[in-house]
Parts: C-alpha cells; structure tokens; sequence
C-alpha cells in the first residue's frame, strides 16, 4: 500500500476528486433528469393549430384527410384530433369557487390514444387505471397536480372535485387521474362528450348525477341513500340494485344546496360501509342510463353545432413539420405558429449542451483520477523499480508483481471511491435539505440531489477498467525489462558497462 | 565438480556490436568461493550477470549450468521467461553493493522477501532460519526485525540484503561487490559467513570485487579481468590470470602477497 502515499495522501486525493465528481453527478443528473423530463413531455411533439372561424370548415376537411394512412406516414403523424377549450369552475377545498381567471380546461376525444400517452408513468403522479380511463368513465376529469394545489386537494387523496353547472349547481365529478402536465397549459382535461353534456344539457331538462356503489349490503346503503336523498332533497332510485355489482343510485341535481362540506359529511357515511368494495361518480344527462350510448348520443345530437378551438397534431418525429406547414398552408389555408416548435428545438439544444458540458467535465474528472493514480503509480515504481528488479532476481513472476499492483490500485481506488460515496452523499443531501430546500426555500417536491443513478455506476466503472488497463500497462512495461537493467538502472545509463 | 563450464562467451549488451568481454574457457567449481577481480568497466558484472540470467549478455559462446537437476544450457534459455524465473528462483540468490532493500517492508519482510518468493514459510520457520545469519552477522537485538530501512544504519541494510540472499535456498550466490560499503572487518565476517555456507551447503559463490586483499585471503579462485589483445572484445580473461588455491594446502603468506602485487600489476 505504499502507493498509497505518506499517511494515506494518495487516497486523500483521490477521493477529494471524486467527491467533487459525484457531487457534480448527483446533481447534474437530477438537473439532466428535470430537463429531459421537460423534454419528453407527452406533448414535446404536438403542434395545435387555432382554429379560427374562418378555417373551421377547412380543418374538418384536413381533420378528415389525416385519417388516410398515407399523409400520416409522410409527415410522420401519430394522431390528429380537434379539441374544445373552455374556462371550468370548481369549489376549493373550503367549499368556495374559483375565482378569475377560470381553470383551463381542454376536451378530447375519449378514444384517443393519447390519453394513454398522457396517463404514461412519465407524466402520472395518480391515476385510477392503466388504460384509457376516459373510456370506462367518460365523465370525469384528469386534472394537474399544480390545480390540485391551488384548490386545496391532495393528489393522492383526491376523488372528486365538485364542478360547477351553468354556476348554479356543484355537482361531484370524478377524478380519473392527477398528471403533471397537460396539453395547452391546461388545468383540466375532459372528453368531448362531457363538454356537450355541460353545454347543451340544461338541469330542467336531463342533468343527473349518478353514484355508484360496489357494496354486497344493501341495507347499509340504504342509510347513505337516505342521507343523500336528504341532502339534495332528490328523488334517488336505487332499482338498480345488483347482488354481484352492487348498487346504482341515480339523483337529479336540480338543488343549490349541493355544498362541499354537506357532500362530505354524508361521503363520510359511505366510508364506513363495512363491505364497501368500491364507489365512483358519474355526471351524465340523457335518458339513457348507458354511459357509453349516452355520450355517442349527445355526441352526434349536437355534433352539427360543436366547433372546436384546436386541431391537434401529434407527431412522431418533427423532421417534416416544416413541409406539413407548407402543405397546408397551401391546401387548406391553415397556419402552424412556428414559434412553439422553435422554443422546443432551442431548448433541445440547450439540453444536448448541458449534457455535452456535463459528459466534459467527467472526462476531465476521470482523466484527472487517472492521470493522478498513473503518476503516483510511476512515482512509487520509480522509487522501487531497482527493488523490483532484485525480486525478479530472485525468482519472482512478473504476473505475480502486475497482479499485486493491480489488486494494491483497485483496492486504493474502491476505497477512495467508498470513501468518496459516503461524504458525497451526506454533503448532497445535506445541501439540498438544508441549502437548497430550507434555505433558497425551492420547491419541495422536487429532488436535486440523487447519487445512484447509471451515471455514477457508469463513471465507476469507466474509472476501474482505466485505472486497471493502465495499471497493467505500467507495471508490464515496466517488468518485462531483465532484473539486471532495472537494478542497474541501465535504461538511462546505457552503454555503462558494470 | 564444476557449476559453470564456459568456452568462447562473449558478452556484451544488445546495443552494443563489440563485445565487452571474451573468455575463451573458464571452469567455476561446485563448492568454492570464486572471485572475479578487475578495473571498472571491466565486464565483472556483465558476466555474472549472463551467468545469474539477470540479463541476456551472451552474444554467443557456451555457458553450461550444472545445476542439482542437471545441466542447463544458458545460452538458449532466453526465450523462456518462466523457465529463466524457476531458475533464478531455484537455485541462485544475489547479493548487490546495494542492499535493495524495499522501503516499505520492515527488515524482517525484508529478510523473508527473498524465501518467501521461492515458497511457503512459517512463521517458526522464519524465526528459525533467521537467527543464523542475524547472529553471525551481529544483526540480533535492538528490535531490527520490527524497524523499518529507513531508520537502520548503512552496514547493518548491507548485511541484512546479505541475509536476506542467504536465507533462500540457493544453489549458486552471486555478489556483485557485496562488501563495497562495509568495514573490513564486517567484509571478513560476510565472507567467512559465505565460506562457511558453502562447505556446509555444497553450493557455490560468484563474486565481483575490488578488494584484492580480501580476495586472495578468501577466495579459492580469482579471476582476473583485463584489456584484450585482440580485436573482437574490450576485455578477456587469460589463462595465467585465474588463480586457483590447491585443494590440498592453503595458499601461505608469501604467495599470497606474491599474488596481490601480481594481481596489482597486470590490473
């Protein structure tokens, strides 16, 4: 362990450079993980297309198109769909409105694979399925985590927010999902469907709530039916009562009375139903008691009269954005705003130079531990090469001698690395805990430090295999010379005859 | 009995065209101290080190080792690394005006490094085999073993390196100016420690020295080094200059003062 210096310095060295390495790693990554994360959002390759008045009826015409295979493939398009965006109110977790500017909301279409992308791990912090939610229950909302914070929600307990009707009625709206992010900057996003149920469906008309209940005790029911009967002073029907399913209880909504805290107090009831196996609610409108049949319904009832604000193109790669900008812009008239696509391809850029940056300074860190362990290890064999070569004098492998420093050099690296890992990691977390989250006071939620990851495991792993392969190739050549050269120092006193 | 038989060796480093040193025939004896005496650059340690395979010296010639196991063809051995190492290790030990030793052993691992390279040792084996040495070398006390190069004196490092060669099983000891930086008296003591070894061993000694005294009071063949005549070498050995003490009666005092200032003239 002689290479190891006077008390330990080499390994003091070597871990001060790695300290300073894995915090830059620590850090780096959870910065490269936030930008990447940026990066890849589900609508990183989405371009939306105002639909003004004037280009309505072209787009439904280029909407139309895009179904053929064919453009698709030429420009690269995954999905196209036109959507509606409207200002939603809610209550708050204190039972009060929203106030102006309105929540965002945004439709889609309930059959559109994107609601998958939307709903992937990436971008979910919750959500009640791992398929198209907006098929099983096309009236409900996913919402963004940023939303849920302002009403006063938790996201992970989060089951309902009460919706505002024509600013009369709150009625509860299921929560199908809490996503970081959706499309437009939206708050909320809900199917078409809902959105002509909300538009075109008036309370004295056809608006009723729907709750279901997965319970095998109907008695027990019965006392929640009671109390929400009370509470909204409706005409409940519970006929649909099902032994295997359990029990529907549709209520029309056509009180104002419908409040938060009276919602919650009787939910309150529900949660204390000793078989309870599940429950939702629907909000629907129509005769029709199937969800399914009554959104195509509504659908196609008010089709003629719905316009949508955006058409939505997703791609799967931008490589042909530009010539599908100018191909509709010649054929149908419509204009793609460019500047969004710009800011994406700036900041993917700026993405790939961060990372450029980064992968430079663990070169030169990794070069730095390299060329610091190499010239220890040259110092030290310097130092003793004239004691190797009486060694080899006497009879020892030079296997044996390569395998000894490299086995002594692994073992100075895997502990300064250990002892690197252990500081770097308390002086990380300390530092996000009490820097940067208590101190500059950044957001809680967000790590800034995280120590394990490839990139760690990866330079590790570089740095062993170098440091050995150099190894190696230090002490080979070194004693593969005959003993009589290396004692008698003779590459530099050649031609010295002893 | 001999342990080297050479005839027409020429030795020389690979860069170099002409030979350093020539010796048309010369016989090392099993069991004797044998000295090889000359001026500096004289090739002493380019021999010794062809026949102790520390370097590949031999331009051409014979060099035959008569090892224990048999003869071994010196000459040839040179493409066979491992076979040069089993033999360096089996059966020669060396010995350098510089002790060598490593810096960051204690004198104790630094005695044992050379056994311990040849194979397995015991602690009591160890122990056992280091208190000859230490004693005749006046190596014991003072907690030597514990103590580190750097804070023992310059003749005990010598006579630890010494130690150090002998406690290895070896069948042929070279020295190349072993007793360079030490008092005559600890030279006298090295190399009566060497003879004694020798008689009881059956093995051989190699050495390379400018103490002419010390050589023909000790030695039993001196090999004298020096220019060569003809073209081809820098250096030869000539017959009329190997002296061989008669294995039936000790060389006395007149011959050997003959043989220093005889030795002093044709250097």
């Amino acid at each position: 362990m002689a290479i190891a210096g006077f008390r330990y310095r080499t390994i003091t060295y070597l871990s001060g450079i790695l300290i300073l390495t894995f915090l830059c790693i620590g850090f780096a990554n959870k910065a490269l993980e936030y930008q990447k994360k940026l990066a890849v959002n589900p609508f990183s390759n989405w371009i939306n297309i105002e639909v003004t008045k004037s280009v309505q009826e072209s787009s439904l015409n280029l909407m139309a198109d895009l179904a053929d295979p064919g453009l698709k493939s030429r420009f690269l398009i995954r999905n196209i769909y036109m959507s509606k965006g409207f200002g939603a109110s809610f209550l708050d977790r204190k039972g009060h409105s929203s106030g102006l500017p309105l929540p965002k909301a945004r439709t889609i279409d309930s059959k559109s694979s994107i609601i998958l992308t939307l709903l992937d791990s990436n971008n979910t912090h919750k959500s009640t399925s791992t398929v198209n939610v907006f098929q099983k229950e096309p009236f409900g909302f996913v919402v963004t985590s940023k939303f849920l914070e302002k009403t006063g929600f938790h996201r992970d307990s989060v089951r309902y927010l009460m919706y505002g009707l024509y600013d009369q009625f709150y009625v509860p709206v299921p929560i199908l999902g809490v996503v970081k992010e959706l499309p437009d900057h939206a708050d909320v996003l809900c199917t078409d469907s809902f959105y002509i149920m909300k538009s075109y469906c008036y309370p004295a008309d056809l608006v009723y709530s729907k709750l279901f209940i997965e319970t095998e005790e109907r008695k027990q029911v019965e006392v929640f039916k009671t109390a929400l009967e009370q509470t909204y002073n409706a005409s409940a029907d519970s006929t649909g009562y099902d032994a295997e399913k359990g029990l529907t209880i549709l209520f029309f909504l056509n009180q104002k009375t419908t409040t938060q805290q009276i919602f919650e107090n009787r939910l309150s009831l529900l949660y204390q139903l000793p078989a309870l196996r599940n429950f939702h609610f629907g909000v629907y409108s129509g005769v029709v008691n199937d969800t399914s049949q009554e959104a195509n319904y509504n659908y196609s009832k008010k089709k003629k009269n719905f316009n949508f604000d955006y058409l939505a193109v997703e791609f799967s790669r931008l490589d042909k954005l530009k010539e599908f900008s100018d191909y509709i812009k010649n054929r149908y008239n419509v204009s793609i705003n460019m500047e969004t696509v710009e800011q994406r391809q700036n900041f993917l850029f700026s993405l790939n130079i961060s990372l450029g940056a980064i992968l430079l300074v663990l070169v030169i860190s990794g070069l730095s531990i390299l060329i610091f362990l190499s010239n220890s290890l040259k110092n030290h064999l310097d130092r003793v090469k004239r004691n190797l070569g009486n060694f080899l004098a006497f009879g020892a492998n030079r296997n044996i001698i390569i395998e000894i420093y490299t086995y002594v050099v692994l073992k100075i690296l895997l502990i300064s690395i250990t002892i690197a890992f252990i500081l770097s990691y308390a002086a990380g977390e300390l530092f996000e805990i009490f820097i940067l989250k208590k101190l500059l006071i950044l957001k809680t939620d967000q790590d800034f430090f995280s120590l394990v990851n490839i990139w760690l495991v990866a330079f590790i792993l570089v740095i062993i295999m170098a440091a050995v392969g150099k190894t190696l190739v230090t002490v080979w050549i070194l004693v593969r010379k005959s003993p009589g050269d290396l004692i008698y120092e003779r590459e530099q006193r050649k031609g010295t005859i002893n | 009995m001999n342990a080297f038989e050479i005839e027409n060796l020429k030795c020389s480093y690979q860069h170099k065209e002409q030979a350093i040193v020539f010796i048309e025939k010369l016989e090392i004896p099993r069991g004797k101290l044998t000295v090889i005496l000359g001026r500096s650059g004289s090739g002493k340690s380019t021999l010794i080190e062809a026949l102790g395979l520390m370097n590949n010296t031999i331009q051409s010639g014979k060099v035959e080792y008569h090892s224990p196991d048999g003869v071994l063809d010196l000459v040839h051995l040179w493409h066979n690394a491992k076979k040069i190492a089993t033999i360096r290790k089996d059966y020669f030990s060396f010995i350098f005006q510089d002790d060598y030793l490593m810096p960051y052993y204690t004198c104790r691992e630094n005695m044992l490094i050379a056994r311990l390279i040849q194979g397995e040792i015991t602690p009591a084996l160890a122990s056992e085999k280091l208190e000859k040495p230490m004693n005749s070398l006046s190596l014991s006390g003072n907690g030597l073993q514990k103590r580190f190069p750097f804070q023992v004196a310059g003749g005990q490092k010598q006579r630890l390196s010494f130690t150090r060669a002998v406690l290895k099983n070896f069948d042929v000891l070279f020295g190349d100016e072993p007793t360079g930086n030490l008092d005559n008296k600890s030279s006298i003591d090295l190399l009566d420690f060497i003879q004694e070894i020798i008689q009881n061993n059956g093995c051989s000694a190699i050495i390379v020295s400018h103490n002419i005294e010390l050589s023909v009071e000790k030695a039993d063949k001196i090999i004298v080094l020096t220019p060569a005549d003809k073209k081809g070498a820098l250096f030869s050995m000539k017959a009329e200059n190997v002296f061989c003490r008669n294995t039936t009666s000790e060389w006395d005092e007149g011959y050997k003062k003959f043989l220093v200032d005889r030795i002093k003239l044709i250097l």
